[in-house]
């Protein structure tokens, strides 16, 4: 999600944990858009989506005063905290258990496993090259990694799903995700890099 | 034992979708504050952040906004 002139958005999360309501407010002015696409996209349906946005921006001002002591990109925080609590609300939709109590736990005792403003920034700078790179992939692997980031399902349940062995399913996901890895490396190391 | 064995696990460890025993090997070492693992999973988080922005950007209510602020003000 692209900074927008003004004020960084880890400044403005630093005003946020002075409870500044209008600097979440500019938060919220610069990210949702991106957010409430993800949150839609994930559940099908507007107003929950809304409803989880709202929560997202609940537990920022909630958590402000201790992720401004982390070096993490606010935006990354955003996405990935919007994406779980989406997923969670979808899966207790669907009868599943949550993935992300328990499973996840030790990331949600600290953000400094985010990436960096600067990283993110890069990757910002690049995204419509890195775009590219989805569309290299073969369209099972995309439709494989769409059940992953966006229907939230495990690597387990995919296999099911699609009534293919785990460990077909686990090659496959886990090769398409090194594929956008090292991609990613490239893109963010180097223009030359040949996509 | 290293970490090299986790490579291609930490995109799935955040998005939750790994098994129980392979999911527990990363957060031992996270636990253990692992250097190595934290690097990893800092360069794997921008690989998933890339992947959840692939979805398109969608207009929502301006309302909400308005009534989120009023309510944390209250707060």
């Amino acid at each position: 999600m692209k900074e927008a002139i003004g004020p960084t958005a880890e400044e403005l999360l630093a005003r946020v944990s002075k409870r500044d309501s209008n600097a979440l407010g500019t938060l919220f002015d610069r990210f949702a858009p991106r957010l409430f696409g993800v949150l839609v996209r994930i559940l099908s349906d507007r107003r929950a989506a809304e409803e989880v946005l709202e929560n997202l921006f609940s537990q920022l001002w909630n958590e402000a005063r201790r992720l401004r002591q982390e070096p993490a990109s606010v935006a990354a925080w955003l996405a990935v905290t919007a994406r779980a609590l989406a997923v969670d609300r979808l899966r207790s939709e669907r009868g599943l258990p949550r993935l992300h109590r328990g499973k996840v736990i030790a990331l949600e005792k600290s953000s400094s496993w985010l990436p960096s403003p600067g990283d993110i920034a890069l990757l910002e700078d690049r995204h419509e090259l890195l775009k590219k790179v989805i569309s290299q992939l073969p369209g099972p692997q995309r439709g494989t990694l769409e059940l992953l980031v966006f229907e939230g399902y495990t690597e387990s349940e995919i296999a099911e799903k699609l009534g293919e062995p785990l460990a077909r399913v686990k090659t496959g996901l886990r090769a398409g995700l090194g594929f956008l890895r090292h991609r990613l490396h490239a893109v963010m190391g180097t223009w030359a890099a040949n996509i | 034992m290293g970490c090299q064995h986790l490579d291609e696990l930490y995109e799935l460890y955040i998005l939750g979708a790994l098994q129980d025993e392979e999911s527990l090997q990363i957060r031992e070492h996270l636990e253990r504050n692992c250097p190595t693992c934290l690097d990893r999973l800092r360069e794997a988080a921008q690989t998933v952040y890339f992947l959840i922005l692939l979805a398109r950007p969608a207009r929502f209510d301006m309302k909400r906004k308005g009534r989120l602020l009023q309510q944390l003000r209250g707060k």
